[in-house]
């Protein structure tokens, strides 16, 4: 692989990008006509235009992707996560022109991508499956028939999904009807695709996650867990490794069945064997396959933050089709890893997205402190794409002194000119339920769900707001003199940006 | 001097006078603070306040930007944005008219009634798409729908008029 072009925006194509300089590979960025001043594109060896702002006329083109690669020579692609990443379509379509796809063969996506036919597969497999129906007869009578027979409460799902789209809770079963009208308007808005399939919910389930790799010589092993319990509309918000849950003996039961899930559908590449942990009082914890993500993951860091491994490097690494370069008892995992996902939203007022210009961008440093970001002082915020502005993570050899990290690189974070998540993630991470540990995918909904923002105004921001005015105003009304009357001191004096002490 | 600031819903009013190199401020509480701002570039304030019983002053930073929203600070993982306090004095009117506008910038991605249906309050009429979040645009009250301004793709600006309803019992009679 020589120039490896990047399918993808932000965040994640600027972490591709310092992989492949890393690898002494050269980086070709593509962009939408939004985002021709974005840092990605400043930072690659070449940039091609491939369309307008909306991803579906730019990011999620693959005639247009596959010219940018042919006009750059490139002989690979890395999709990243979200838009194309998991579009089969898009992993043949590259084979087909003859460029590396960094990512699970067209057939294997394909598999997995289809949640009826992976559950399937994966039952066949012996790894355990949450109860439900997920069969090609796609009637309002028999899903309703099935409905009764799994009972409520249950969830019902597109079946071509993911990201929480096409999902409805049915609590009741004569809600059943007009939930199942709604998730097949959305899986077919967001899928083009409205099968569903139904299933027992597990109404407090953690969500757990073992990160898998596998080569072209069928070896598969797994990189440990990551506990993504807390999320907001099934959108995950905050992850970190170890989970607290997970005893020695469980750990291994549940890694063995993520290595099966990967043997079975013949993984190859990075992926994501996702499950639901039913925690039961006794402590005989139940786990259930959820699916596999058959890309990259958001949260990778944290997996690259206790096993001190680079994942995107791991990746070009499989896709130029060399073995796996360690074992499974090669892989050790130290300490304790978090991420937060900073969005631009306003959790004040119904957590609708912030857009505009950020006027001011100071990341946090420190040790075991990581920010990846697309984005950086002036930069504008679009409607046009996902509003999540970076993730942080931490590492730190204790999940106790990880999460007084994070506490103290959030309140390092200083983002202006959009609102963002920083109050709701601290809040959460104050939480006591968090601290401990007690989490679950309800936990937002248990305890944030008439959060407010604290109201009250630090005096610290009062002082400053006082001393910002009013130099602002003398600078303006009495500039010249103060400028006259001779006193270094003044600190609205013209030019005079310190104070002599 | 005194400087009046809106801060959400709220008034702020801070008492500013000069005092040596720095200044007194007289905080909503009726407390009384003495400051010096050490450094004043165009993006970090760093502010020490003097500590009146002992010769000590505690230093603190302040990132700060102006910008289209108003004076924005970032402090301890939040950020606070004040206005000047006449622009939206008396606080946020709610409108109870039946004109609904866009929360936010986005695109329309479903209008859910026609002019002229009856709907019932809550009832979603318009969903609005930004950056793969729906929103919907609901009805306030039961009523009738007056009219549509827009269309299924059609971009939308934050506060542009989207639908108009017209309450119940004013449109039978």
């Amino acid at each position: 692989m020589q120039r490896l072009l990047i399918a993808n925006r932000g965040e994640i194509a600027v972490r591709i990008l310092r992989a492949c300089r890393e690898a002494g590979i050269s980086p070709i960025a593509v962009y939408s006509e939004a985002d021709r001043e974005a840092l990605h594109v400043a930072l690659a060896d070449a940039a091609y235009p491939i369309g307008p702002a909306p991803a579906t006329e730019s990011y999620l083109r693959i005639e247009n992707l596959l010219h940018a690669a042919q006009q750059a020579g490139a002989d690979a692609l890395h999709p990243g996560y979200g838009f194309l990443s998991e579009n089969a379509d898009f992993a043949q379509a590259c084979a087909e022109a003859g460029i590396t796809f960094v990512g699970p063969p067209a057939e294997v996506i394909r598999l997995l991508g289809d949640k009826i036919a992976a559950k399937k597969r994966m039952e066949a497999a012996g790894v355990p499956i949450v109860p439900g129906y997920n069969d090609d007869d796609q009637s309002n009578r028999r899903l309703r028939q099935e409905a009764k027979q799994i009972g409520t409460p249950l969830l019902i799902k597109a079946a071509a999904g993911g990201g929480g789209r096409g999902m409805r809770v049915v609590d009741a079963i004569e809600e059943f009807d007009t939930a199942l009208d709604a998730a097949r308007r959305e899986a077919l808005a967001a899928f083009g695709d409205d099968r569903v399939l139904l299933e027992r919910y597990i109404s407090r389930p953690r969500h757990i996650e073992f990160q898998i790799f596998g080569d072209t010589q069928g070896h598969v092993v797994h990189l440990f867990e990551r506990e993504c319990s807390i999320q907001r509309r099934h959108q995950k918000i905050i992850e970190e490794s170890p989970s607290p849950i997970l005893t020695p003996e469980l750990r291994a039961r549940m890694a063995q069945a993520a290595v099966q899930a990967g043997l079975a559908a013949g993984y190859v590449n990075a992926g994501t064997v996702e499950f639901l942990l039913e925690e039961r009082p006794d402590g005989d914890h139940r786990f259930y396959f959820l699916e596999v993500n058959t890309r990259l993951q958001v949260e990778h860091p944290v997996t690259e933050a206790i096993t001190n491994r680079d994942l995107v490097r791991l990746q070009f690494h499989i896709a130029a089709g060399e073995p796996l370069p360690f074992t499974q008892e090669q892989i050790a995992a130290t300490g304790h890893a978090m991420e937060v996902r900073l969005y631009a939203e306003n959790a004040a007022a119904g957590f609708l997205p912030s857009v505009g210009r950020l006027a001011q961008w100071i990341a946090p440093e420190g040790p075991g402190v990581r920010v990846d970001s697309g984005v950086e002082r002036g930069s504008e915020v679009t409607p046009y794409y996902d509003p999540m502005l970076a993730k942080l993570i931490v590492h730190g050899a204790t999940r106790a002194e990880t999460l007084a990290r994070m506490e103290q690189a959030l309140q390092n974070f200083h983002v202006l000119g959009v609102q963002t998540n920083i109050p709701y993630l601290l809040a959460i991470l104050r939480h006591p339920a968090f601290q401990t540990g007690q989490l679950s995918t309800r936990f937002l909904q248990e305890h944030f769900q008439s959060w407010k923002p604290p109201q009250a105004i630090p005096t610290e921001v009062l002082l400053a707001l006082a001393a910002e005015a009013v130099t602002a105003t003398e600078a303006r009304s009495n500039l010249p003199a103060a400028a006259l009357d001779g006193d270094p001191y003044t600190p609205w004096r013209a030019g005079n940006a310190w104070r002599n002490t | 001097m005194q400087l009046q600031f809106q801060h959400k819903d709220n008034l702020i009013v801070l008492d500013v006078e000069k005092d040596g190199e720095g200044w007194r401020v007289r905080l909503p509480d009726g407390t009384e603070r003495r400051i010096v701002l050490c450094r004043r570039p165009d993006d970090v304030l760093q502010i020490a306040e003097i500590e009146t019983d002992r010769s000590g002053e505690r230093a603190f930073r302040m990132p700060f930007a102006r910008t289209e929203n108003g004076l924005e600070f970032s402090f301890a993982g939040a950020s606070y944005t004040f206005t000047p306090a006449t622009r939206q004095a008396g606080g946020r009117r709610r409108s109870a008219s039946g004109a609904l506008t866009a929360p936010m910038v986005g695109t329309v991605a479903d209008v859910l009634v026609q002019e002229g249906q009856r709907v019932e309050a809550y009832q979603p009429l318009v969903i609005i798409e930004a950056m793969k979040v729906m929103t919907a645009v609901e009805a306030p009250f039961a009523g009738i729908v007056k009219a549509i301004h827009v269309q299924p793709n059609q971009r939308v600006t934050h506060g542009e008029a989207v639908a108009e309803v017209s309450p119940l019992m004013e449109a039978e009679e």
